[in-house]
């Protein structure tokens, strides 16, 4: 793994996902629903490095989002690190990479921490909060597909496995 | 500890009304992708929505501004109001009511899960804690934090605000205490245990928290209930602005 490499293109990424999820999440919703571009990078990015570094680029992206939103930072630092290291754990201990892989963990840990998020952030309308979930986990599951190749290339990655 | 560091930085930014110094260099920082891409988006969903609407927008256009036309006779007439009751209530020592000046922002961002929008303009414009955020429709909500360029406004469906609101079609109106109920419905409660609203009735502002002036429009109410072994009745009340459709707002100041 090239570390100097991962960096750059962590920093590259979260910088266009952060910018995304200013501008152009809210008008991509559908039925209330809107994608996440930094989580789905999160989880993307768990998939090609080590357990250790994708916790690190987890809060990072927690951090980045946060300051988007403008809501408070250690609910999202918690769930992206969880997302991040969830994906690594993944491949670490039983899955290869690949897309579809990237996908089904992009649905997987959207819904987790998504409920996770629930729990610590609690919502007045759960079932309208659930509903809203469910549907950004497809959602994301969806841009994992668009997001994993670029940055698999981008971070030289593409082919190899932990 | 450099979460927690930047977490406890944030809160008091944001418990004084401003953005942390860390959460603006991210937003600033973001901003030039952020433009790009939602003018891109627009640009292409416009592009769309004229190969495929053009006739009709064409004749809506026409009716529109043939109803623009009439209208700017009443606002005319209306401006010339407000100026009249402004210097009466100057000469009773009062404050004026209707006199705020308007800022017209982009919107940048919306986080409907959160509550919030982001809007651009901030300090640079004048922009303060608790300044009122409105469009054609009616109340969109209520500055919460400010920064040099972009400021978030906390929306009306949040249950961590409340507005004075009032049902102008009665007299005397009853005025009672809005606040979000989920992210589509808004409850509006009263001290009074007979409902004094009914379903349609379209409720506003009542000009009783300093800086929202009286009479912007709140939302319609869906339903009413009366509470008398609680001493109070409450209204469930649909907001007349949907935020999603929306892409500028008007602060006043």
């Amino acid at each position: 793994m090239n570390r100097p490499r991962i960096i750059w293109v962590s920093v590259i990424f979260i910088w266009i996902c952060a910018g995304l999820q200013q501008g152009l999440s809210h008008r991509m919703s559908i039925l209330g629903a809107q994608p996440d571009f930094l989580f789905v990078f999160a989880c993307v990015m768990g998939l090609l490095v080590d357990a250790r570094t994708a916790l690190i680029i987890g809060a990072i992206i927690g951090f980045v989002e946060s300051a988007v939103v403008g809501s408070d930072m250690w609910q999202f630092v918690l769930t992206r690190m969880l997302a991040a290291w969830l994906c690594a754990f993944l491949v670490e201990s039983r899955f290869q990479r690949n897309i579809g892989v990237a996908s089904a963990a992009a649905l997987v840990c959207s819904l987790i921490c998504g409920i996770v998020f629930m729990i610590i952030a609690p919502q007045p309308n759960i079932g309208g909060t659930l509903k809203a979930t469910i549907i950004t986990a497809l959602y994301n599951a969806v841009l994992a597909l668009l997001v994993y190749f670029p940055t698999e290339r981008a971070a030289g990655l593409n082919g190899q496995q932990i | 500890m450099v979460t927690v560091a930047l977490s406890v930085l944030q809160r008091n930014a944001r418990n004084q009304g401003g953005i942390s110094i860390t959460d603006q260099i991210v937003r600033l920082t973001c901003t030039p992708v952020s433009r790009i891409s939602a003018g891109t988006f627009d640009g292409i969903k416009g592009y769309m929505d004229g190969a495929v609407h053009g006739g009709r927008l064409q004749q809506e256009n026409l009716r529109l501004n043939r109803q623009l036309s009439t209208l700017m006779l009443y606002a005319e007439t209306t401006t010339r109001l407000e100026k009249e009751v402004d210097s009466l209530r100057k000469l009773e020592g009062l404050e004026a009511t209707y006199h705020h000046e308007k800022v017209v922002a982009d919107i940048d961002g919306y986080f409907p899960q959160q509550n919030r929008i982001t809007v651009l303009a901030g300090h640079d414009k004048g922009i303060k804690e608790g300044m009122p955020a409105v469009c054609a429709q009616g109340l969109i909500g209520r500055v919460q934090t400010v920064g040099a360029k972009d400021c978030q406004v906390i929306l009306l469906t949040s249950s961590l605000v409340q507005f004075g609101a009032i049902a102008l079609k009665y007299a005397p109106p009853p005025a009672g205490l809005i606040s979000g109920e989920n992210t589509a419905t808004l409850m509006l409660k009263f001290a009074t245990p007979t409902v004094p609203v009914s379903t349609g009735d379209i409720i506003y502002t009542s000009g009783f928290y300093k800086g929202v002036p009286r009479g912007i429009v709140i939302g319609r109410v869906l339903s009413a209930e009366s509470m008398p072994e609680m001493g109070s009745s409450r209204a469930r009340v649909f907001p007349a602005v949907n935020v999603g459709e929306l892409r500028e707002v008007v602060i006043l100041k």
